[in-house]
Formats: C-alpha cells, sequence, structure tokens
C-alpha cells in the first residue's frame, strides 16, 4: 500500500510518504519555498515524495490529511458563540481560514492534482491520532504508552494513550482552551519572543533565570492535578479570543507590560522563562507517571509540539518511569504528516506491524543530490571548488579543518525531517573553543547571542562527555555536562558582574568544550552511529583522532529566519552571506577566499525575523 | 462588508440564550471521535454539497434538532461555506494574521 501523508494550513505544512508501513519520504515545505513554517498545502514537499517513489498522488492507494478541519470548526464556531461581542476580531481570524480553505482541502488537492489516489477521496485522521501515530508507529516498541501534548488540534491539547501492534487507542484527553502548549507559547509571546518559532529560544533562556515565579504561575494561571491534567485561568489570557496570547491582567502579574521583540532582555525575562520552564517539567512528568499508571506499559512514545522541550524530555528520561522513552523528531506539526500516513498504513492496510528498531533511519528522509549533480551546479556557476574522494582524505581534511577552528557548512546526504540538523544540513565547528559560541551567533547565523549550541558526539563515547547513557540520535534530550570537564562558572554571578552583558557571559568559559556547554551545564545532544550516518559519522571519527575529542558543535544550516537549506544552490548562498570559512557539499570542498564576488542586494530583508 | 458579519447576529443571540456558553470553561462535551463506520479514528469527509455540509455540522451539535436558532446558524455557516469556497482568495490581512500568530 503506498500512502501520501499531508499536513498543512496551520503551521509547517509537510508530506509524507509510506508503503506498507515504512518510510519512503518526508519533507516540509518551508524547505522548497523558503518561507519558514510554511503553512501553504505543501505541494512542492508532495511532488517531492511522489518524485522519490516514482509516482503520482492519482496512482496511491490512499491520501491521507493529518488533521480533521470539521471538528476544528466546531470548536471555532462554539469559541465564537462563547464569547458573543467579542468574539468579531476571532471569528475573522479563524473562521475565514476554516471556511475560505481548510474544509475544502479535498477541492484543492483534486484541482491541483485531477485525482486523490485510486479512490479519488482525501482520508482525515484527527489530529492527535496523527501525533500519535507519529510517535508510536516509528518507534522501536511493540507496545508502548503515548503522550501527545500541543497548543491544540480540533479540540484535544494533550492525549494519553496505547500503542499496540496496528491498534492506537487514546484514553484520555484534555481538551481546549486549556492547553500546556497555549500556556508555553503565552510566555513566549510576553517575553518578546515569536511564537511557533520563538519558544525554542525561550527555552534556551530559561538557565539564566531563577524560578521565582512558579507559585505565581500555578496560583493564578494554571490548576495543575496529580494526574497531570490541568486548568488554565482564561481571566488572563487572550488567545481565545483576539490575535494577541495574553491581556493586561498578566502582565500585571508579572510587574509590567511584555518585552517589545527584538528589545534587552532583561532578569524578569529569564526568571519568567526559568519559571514557566518549572511549571512545563512538572506538568510533563505528572502525565507521564499517570500515562504509565493507567497503561502499565513498560515504553513511553511522545509526539505533539510540547515534546520538542527537549530540556523536560532530559527530566522525564531522568525520572526513569520508563525503561525507555522514543521521541519523534518531527514531533510538531509537520510530524503529523508522516503520522497520518502511517495510520492509514496500518489500520486501513494488509500490513502487520512488526516492532523492528527504530523506523526513522536518522529522520534522514528529504532529497540528497549527487557528487555528480553537485560538480554539475558548482561548474555551470563557475564557483571554485576541490573534489576530495570520501574514501581517501575527504574526513581527514573535514576533521583538519575544524581542529584550525574554521566553521563549516556541511551538506551531505538527505535532508533531515523535523527541525533539528542533524548532520547533513549543518554548520559545525569546533566544540573547544571559547570565543567560537558568539561568533557563530553573531556572525553566522546573526541570531541572538545568548543561545546555546548544541553538540554531535559520537554514540559509543557520549557517557565520556555527558551524563547520558542512552542514545540521543535526534537531539532531543537534554543532559549536563560530566562533572570532570566543568569549570567553576556561575550564571547569576557572571550576569550580575557583567550587568547582564549576555555575550560577555556567554564568552566565559564553562567546560572544556564550552561552545556545546550552556550556562547550567546542560547540552542538547546528539549521538552519531556509523549505522544511521556514515559520512557524518566519519568526519567525528577523524576528528577524535586529530584531537582526540569525540565532540563538535552542530548547528542548523540557515541563517535566522530561513529554512534549513534544502539545494546545494540555498546552501551556497548561505555560505557566501556570512563568515562561513569553508563549505563542503558531498565531497566538493569550498574555501571562502577563493570565491569570487557574490552580488547578492538586501538578502536581509529576504527573511523575515524569527 | 466582511461575509462573517453575517453571523454575528446569530452567534451573539447563541451566546444571550447561553447556548454552549460553558464550551470555554469546561471544555468540550467528551465526544469521541472513532468513527464507527471505519472503526478508526479516519474518515472521509462527505461535504461536497450544502446538502451533506449541513447535514455534517447537525451531526456535531447535539442539540441542533431541538434548536431553531442552532439550526438557523449551521444554514448560514453552510451557505457562507460555499460562498466563501468559490472566492479565489483570502484577504492579505487575514493571511497575516494567521501567519504571525
Amino acid at each position: 500500500m503506498l500512502t501520501l501523508g499531508i499536513s498543512g494550513l496551520y503551521h509547517d505544512s509537510a508530506a509524507a510518504l509510506c508503503m506498507d508501513g515504512m518510510i519512503i519520504a518526508a519533507a516540509q515545505e518551508e524547505r522548497f519555498t523558503r518561507i519558514k513554517h510554511d503553512l501553504n498545502i505543501p505541494y512542492h514537499a508532495i511532488d517531492y515524495c511522489m518524485k522519490e517513489a516514482g509516482s503520482s498522488v492519482k496512482n496511491l492507494d490512499c491520501v491521507v490529511y493529518y488533521d480533521n478541519p470539521f471538528l476544528t470548526l466546531d470548536r471555532s464556531l462554539k469559541n465564537v458563540i462563547a464569547l458573543g461581542k467579542e468574539g468579531k476580531q476571532f471569528a475573522e481570524r479563524n473562521l475565514s481560514s476554516l471556511l475560505h480553505n481548510k474544509i475544502w482541502i479535498e477541492d484543492h488537492l483534486r484541482k491541483r492534482y485531477g485525482k486523490i489516489g485510486r479512490e479519488d477521496a482525501l482520508w482525515f485522521a484527527e489530529h492527535h491520532i496523527s501525533h500519535c501515530a507519529s510517535a508510536f508507529y516509528p518507534s522501536p516498541f511493540e507496545e508502548a504508552a503515548i503522550l501527545t501534548i500541543d497548543g491544540v488540534g480540533e479540540w484535544t491539547t494533550t492525549a494519553i494513550g496505547v500503542g499496540r501492534g496496528n491498534s492506537i487507542q487514546i484514553l484520555k484527553r484534555i481538551n481546549y482552551p486549556h492547553s500546556l502548549g497555549l500556556l508555553y507559547s503565552a510566555f513566549t509571546y510576553f517575553c518578546g519572543f515569536k511564537v511557533n518559532s520563538g519558544d525554542y529560544k525561550f527555552m534556551g533562556l530559561a538557565p539564566y533565570g531563577e524560578p521565582v515565579y512558579t507559585d505565581l504561575i500555578k496560583e493564578n494561571l494554571i490548576d495543575i492535578k496529580q494526574d497531570g491534567s490541568f486548568r488554565l485561568n482564561l481571566e488572563y489570557f487572550d488567545f481565545y479570543r483576539n490575535d494577541v496570547m495574553t491581556n493586561e491582567k498578566f502582565a500585571e502579574l508579572f510587574g509590567g507590560e511584555r518585552r517589545a521583540p527584538e528589545s534587552l532582555i532583561t532578569k524578569r525575562e529569564m526568571d519568567i522563562a526559568a519559571s514557566a520552564q518549572k511549571v512545563t517539567e512538572e506538568v510533563i512528568l505528572l502525565l507521564a507517571r499517570h500515562a504509565k499508571e493507567i497503561t502499565g506499559m513498560n515504553h513511553l512514545v511522545m509526539a505533539g509540539g510540547v515534546a520538542l522541550n527537549c530540556v523536560a524530555n532530559g527530566k522525564l528520561v531522568q525520572e526513569n518511569i520508563f525503561d525507555d522513552i522514543w521521541i519523534q523528531p518531527a514531533a510538531g506539526d509537520a510530524g503529523g504528516a508522516l503520522g497520518a500516513a502511517l495510520y492509514a498504513e496500518y489500520q486501513l492496510g494488509k500490513e502487520k506491524r512488526v516492532a523492528a528498531g527504530d523506523m526513522q533511519k536518522g529522520s534522514y528522509l528529504g532529497p540528497q543530490y549527487s557528487e555528480e549533480e553537485i560538480r554539475s551546479f558548482l561548474d555551470k556557476e563557475g564557483y571554485k571548488y576541490h573534489a576530495i574522494d570520501k574514501e581517501q582524505n575527504l574526513y581527514l581534511e573535514i576533521a583538519g579543518l575544524l581542529e584550525k577552528g574554521k566553521v563549516i557548512g556541511l551538506f551531505q546526504g538527505r535532508m533531515e525531517y523535523g527541525p533539528r540538523a542533524l548532520g547533513n544540513r549543518s554548520i559545525i565547528a569546533d566544540a573547544r573553543s571559547e570565543e567560537m559560541q558568539a561568533k557563530i551567533n553573531l556572525k553566522i547565523k546573526y541570531r541572538e547571542s545568548f543561545r546555546p549550541f548544541a553538540p554531535s558526539v559520537l554514540e559509543e563515547d557520549v557517557s565520556k562527555y555527558f551524563e547520558l547513557t542512552k542514545r540521543s540520535p535526534y537531539m532531543l534530550i537534554v543532559a549536563n555536562v560530566n562533572e570532570n570537564r566543568r569549570k567553576p562558572f556561575h550564571v547569576l554571578e557572571s550576569l550580575t558582574d557583567s550587568g547582564y552583558d549576555m555575550l560577555q557571559v556567554v564568552r566565559t568559559g564553562r567546560s572544556d568544550i564550552p561552545a556545546v556547554t550552556h550556562v547550567d551545564y546542560s547540552a542538547r545532544i546528539q549521538t552519531v552511529s556509523k549505522e544511521t550516518n556514515p559520512y557524518y559519522y566519519g568526519v567525528l571519527e577523524a576528528y577524535k583522532r586529530k584531537t582526540n575529542c569525540s565532540v563538535i558543535v552542530n548547528t542548523s544550516f540557515n541563517v535566522r529566519g530561513e529554512p534549513i537549506v534544502c539545494t546545494p544552490k540555498d546552501a551556497y548562498r548561505c555560505f557566501m552571506r556570512t563568515e562561513m570559512d569553508v563549505l563542503v557539499l558531498e565531497n566538493c570542498i569550498l574555501y571562502k577566499e577563493e570565491q569570487g564576488t557574490f552580488i547578492d542586494e538586501d538578502w536581509q530583508n529576504e527573511f523575515q525575523l524569527d | 462588508m466582511h461575509e462573517l458579519d453575517l453571523l454575528q447576529p446569530m452567534t451573539q443571540k447563541l451566546h444571550d440564550a447561553h447556548i454552549m456558553d460553558e464550551c470555554l470553561s469546561a471544555g468540550r462535551d467528551e465526544k469521541s471521535y472513532y468513527s464507527e463506520n471505519t472503526g478508526t479514528y479516519l474518515e472521509q469527509l462527505q461535504i461536497n454539497t450544502p446538502v451533506l455540509f449541513e447535514k455534517k455540522l447537525r451531526e456535531m451539535w447535539s442539540d441542533a434538532d431541538e434548536n431553531e436558532d442552532v439550526q438557523r446558524l449551521i444554514k448560514l455557516v453552510t451557505v457562507l461555506a460555499f460562498k466563501m469556497k468559490e472566492e479565489e482568495w483570502v484577504s492579505d490581512v487575514v493571511k497575516e494574521r494567521i501567519y504571525n500568530f
């Protein structure tokens, strides 16, 4: 059975293609259109998936959308009624897009492709079922508890379920407007970051603060029960009535107006971030415990946007509530496309699910370019490069450049699916340098200086560097740098001494791998295995031979506001727009000093800041 | 006038009559999305005519058959949905709001 899953029209559109329960291809639309979090119907991603399968939409056995827009219409209408006179702005924002677009997605697809699969009909999966499926089916577990948490699907914001063989069953739900995702987004918004793209930065800010607002939050904003269920106090929020998340009452609670975007980050925002993180972790742990209690399962799988909170995931691992945990790398809405496809495969198809290890294949599910295609592109454009044999010296060459402190744009293999770069579309650098974090933030990514970078480490060496003994191939778990590698550092003292100059704080060495050690000694870890990514593993191994260090910086290959690069052209453009030293496209190495003038006027206005 | 301004009087009427005013404070009634027809959480939406669309909306509202105002709202939403389907565009202002939210 050949099944296409589609997510779109909310945020992070994507397409995924599965055959007989196996994942063939998956990609986010933003990578093709270069519009971050592109929400339009993912025609480019669909076309890519079809190309990968050598098929067409007309010939598919099944096409399934990850959400039921009719149920969302139900929720939106009832929300408008509950608001009465106040509902006008909400109605315009939500009902417009529903009635214009979302409920007619089947028609849009038919207009584009003529026929939607052999049946010429679109299936609709429920939103949280799509998340559940994305978490359970690719996991290595025959059976597992499932926990999905996001902003909102149709009505559901949180679901606990169980997966067994082919079957997924939701046991408990929490419904809109009570949402952990929306609560977190409210804080993100209040601290001046963008909802849906700034949540991650907000999480990275937390270690700079103290959780002094935790009790205030629990007394006023969210009532949490022992089973992890919760209710929000809507008096403080505006997301259910207009296009802002919080209101004046919320601002009064935290002593003043929300932080203006791009303005100075103060102690208040740092403390709010720390407090919000603590509350979020508390809820997630309680939900996980309750999931264990009602399912009796030894394994947990997770998805939904809140599952991207890797700090909370790290705490979950430490708690040992479950023997093992697997989290969908594309845990947000993009992953819904994959979940919808897999759910349809296992429910409508004849395939019997057999758990045979991690089926996500490192999440390397997007397009790749052959060495010939890359050389052809470079030759056509007249860009100077050096082709080096992979079997001979390539990895050693890259390792040598890293050792010299060069910042390298690495482009190889299939593009990652999900928000993290995992070595195939990555900017890599020496983790031992104290200057590297500031350098990459300011001169290459052009982003906020406080933001930490993540390490890639050889899988077999992870416990030599971090307080982690399990695999973490998708950069979804945070753990601390080992004590014997740390240097004395106190973030609060450092902030005070520097007058809250975060740039100065990050320049202070915190360990012998300072570029990937956050201010609380934590790190968001990617373990790299030879089996899953032989190229990237080869680079790390060569680097270890040269330096005796198994860890490098891995950050996504893009500038702020730009999607991760997809094509060699995207990669070259990003390379030339920044102060990256070297670009590696498969086996072709390009040095910045050898490149000609790159005319690219006004590119900084091309991408909206995220 | 925005098409959705047509909805306002109806939704206000239902609001004033306390129809479903509990829906935000207590959350939605527990209604399974599980489809008895397919034995799964999958369904094919059959809404390509106003009659079918209206029928589907009525299924989701438990008191639709008893309440004339709800029925009027359902009819109005149905009319709006098909009218707005024919439009080739969503206004830039709405697109901007959706994208930046």
